[in-house]
């Protein structure tokens, strides 16, 4: 499904040498978000496998507690994915594919009569760009 | 009843008199530029946005139009629920996403993101004036679903048009003065008043008239089961196709809502968002109480003519006064929460990019002060303009929107439905070109009026949903083949063109669109590498 694309963890494997300076480097792998995937997948489903009234749980109706299940569960999984996740523990920001390429100063343009060209006020990025103490491809990303 | 009436509508007013009052507060000691009024300063931390954005997803639809479906229709109700969930589980990716984006760049609205992103302020624009279109119609419902509540919590005391003006005059006195601070404040009161009267439903309604919520269960097992299976009860194509690929759009789309997107960008930092995706799921776990209300209802008033009275019937009918009021305001503060959020996001779309000159981003753009938030925060005279255009913009949309709800009831309302299959249409231009750097501002635009008139045609010629699968669904698959494929000829042809000159050869003409969203050189082969590569 197409428009689901945003939410693939497209990071891991596209060329982007240029890490944003101060951010996570780009090419932190993040394979926990592929997680994120479930919720929708328990929901879609419900009408597939789960459209039915027995057997009841706990006295619910089964394709209703299938719901309830689904939306008990899932924000467990993405508790899971923030646990799994490396950008999550170092409170590192989003890697903006749109961004690389733009940061470095030498190809920023500086639309005349602008002082600031794609590069943008990166002084309110505050506290949020530090990296963190653990490395970019900190082993416990994906292995735990 | 008088009595009671006149205890209900005491309450009632008193309920408006502090919400007014939070909200006004709330921006006590605050500066008094664009960004605070706008996006909070992006200031807020984990607990203000889990209220501000529960808030925002508990409307006055939940309590009447949940409830409603549920004691029509029966199951198909659930997607409200999926679709939730799942667009959480898309937003610790995406809140993160579009907050790193804009912080980074100074930005304080899906359609300033778009004009940033492709350096185009036309398509800037378009993404607002699609963003109002379908915003608009979603206050008017708040409007009047304020309407119904109050007029059923005084027992018809107070008439649907001045609840209606009521709710207006609340909503838009404290977001003009206070912005997204004062619905964030409001929010708290009303999240504390929503928990705690739909916790009392779920335990005493099925206990007051049923034995339990086992009999609840039993009974609709035993006489309704048609109610408890997809399609649900003569629903009219609400199958499972409808609830996936419904599910499916709206959990994507709801991360671009333009009211969404101003409460990721309040977040003080990325982890704000990713503990909120964590957080608020479970908010949701309150949306099936009014289902199980509205299914009570099935046994109690099987007659009901008006199925979104379905949860207000039971408890007028069931409560004291004093208890009748407090469910009311509860409903009415869920009506003027998202309305208030609904029109700051209409004055924050339409503000800077429509009417304040844009962001600067465009470099065909007119001179002039620059309109970019400073990284101070301070007001400069550009900036406090643009904020005085914004809060005008949100004072007419919620004119027009209340001129709605009095004057054309039903006709607005039609277009609410569809807002989730327009607002689907401006996902790639402001979602998609974050990720993919090959997308330019011809095929973006192209994508998106091909998706817009796709999916008006499938709903003028009835044929939403089609064959059982969302309309939305279909529209926003032929915006992202024609968005493709436009951008594709654009680089082609510009590659086209670069060669030719090269060679030293008559250079073929560049397509005429396709002179760069991208201006900088070193950026156009980044498009090309990456554009070969990805999609």
């Amino acid at each position: 499904m197409s428009s689901r694309a945003p939410e693939a963890p497209g990071t891991p494997g596209t060329p982007g040498e240029h890490g944003e300076a101060g951010a996570a480097p780009a090419r932190t792998r993040r394979p926990a978000l592929w997680l994120l995937l479930l919720p929708a997948a328990f929901f879609c489903a419900a009408p597939l496998v789960a459209n039915r009234i027995e057997p009841r749980v706990l006295g619910v109706p089964f394709l209703l507690a299938w719901t309830v299940a689904a939306t008990l569960l899932s924000p467990l999984v993405i508790w899971a994915v923030g646990r799994l996740d490396p950008l999550y523990r170092t409170g590192a920001a989003e890697p903006i594919p749109a961004d690389r390429g733009r940061t470095d100063g030498a190809v920023a343009p500086a639309p005349p009569g602008r002082p600031e060209g794609g590069t943008g006020p990166r002084g309110t990025e505050g506290g949020a760009y530090r990296s963190g103490p653990e490395g970019p491809n900190s082993p416990e990303g994906g292995a735990r | 009843m008088t009595g009671s009436a006149a205890v209900a509508t005491t309450i009632f007013a008193l309920a408006m008199v502090v919400t007014l009052a939070v909200g006004l507060l709330s921006a006590r000691g605050r500066g008094k530029g664009l960004a605070e009024w706008s996006v909070s300063g992006r200031g807020l931390g984990v607990l203000f946005v889990w209220v501000l954005m529960a808030g925002e997803s508990y409307t006055s639809f939940s309590f009447l139009g949940t409830a409603g479906w549920s004691f029509s229709f029966g199951v198909p109700i659930l997607y409200l629920v999926a679709y939730l969930t799942v667009g959480f589980a898309v937003a610790y990716v995406v809140g993160p996403a579009l907050w790193t984006y804009a912080t980074r760049h100074g930005l304080i609205s899906i359609a300033d993101i778009a004009e940033h992103r492709f350096r185009s302020r036309p398509l800037g624009m378009l993404v607002a004036v699609v963003g109002t279109v379908f915003l608009v119609p979603y206050v008017q419902v708040q409007i009047q679903g304020m309407g119904v509540v109050v007029n059923a919590m005084t027992y018809g005391r107070v008439d649907l048009g001045l609840a209606a003006v009521v709710s207006f005059v609340v909503a838009e006195t404290f977001v003009l003065v206070s912005g997204l601070r004062g619905s964030a404040w409001v929010s708290a009161l009303k999240d504390v008043l929503a928990i705690a009267a739909v916790v009392f439903l779920a335990v005493y309604v099925p206990v007051h008239y049923l034995h339990g919520l086992g009999d609840l269960a039993h009974r609709m097992v035993a006489e309704k089961p048609g109610w408890l299976t997809f399609p649900g009860h003569e629903s009219g194509g609400l199958g499972g196709a409808w609830f996936v690929s419904t599910l499916l759009l709206n959990g994507v789309t709801i991360t671009v809502f333009p009211t969404t997107v101003a409460g990721y960008l309040s977040a003080r930092s990325p982890n704000t968002l990713r503990r909120n995706a964590m957080l608020l799921p479970w908010y949701q776990l309150l949306l099936f109480i009014p289902m199980l209300v509205g299914a009570t209802a099935l046994f109690v008033v099987p007659g009901l003519h008006n199925p979104d009275l379905a949860l207000f019937r039971l408890v007028t009918d069931s409560l004291p006064a004093p208890l009748v009021a407090l469910v009311g305001v509860a409903g009415a503060l869920s009506a003027i929460v998202p309305m208030s959020v609904f029109m700051l996001a209409i004055g924050t779309l339409c503000g800077r990019t429509l009417l304040g000159g844009g962001n600067g981003a465009d470099p065909r753009g007119s001179s002039g002060p620059v309109r970019r938030e400073s990284a101070k925060g301070d007001s400069s005279t550009g900036e406090l303009r643009v904020k005085r255009l914004s809060q005008l913009v949100c004072l007419l949309a919620g004119l027009v929107a209340l001129a709605g709800s009095l004057v054309y009831p039903n006709t607005l309302v039609q277009l609410s439905v569809l807002s989730y299959e327009g607002l689907a249409q401006v996902v790639p231009a402001v979602l998609l070109a974050l990720y993919w750097r090959g997308m330019t501002a011809p095929g973006a635009v192209a994508g998106m009026l091909a998706g817009l008139a796709a999916m008006t045609a499938l709903w003028a010629s009835g044929n939403d949903p089609w064959h059982g699968v969302n309309g939305g669904v279909l529209a926003l698959a032929l915006n992202l083949l024609v968005t493709l494929a436009v951008s594709r000829l654009g680089h082609r042809a510009r590659r086209g063109a670069r060669a030719g000159a090269a060679a030293g050869s008559d250079p073929p003409r560049p397509h005429p669109g396709a002179p760069g969203p991208v201006p900088e050189p070193a950026s156009d082969s980044a498009g090309e590498r990456t554009g070969g590569g990805e999609t």
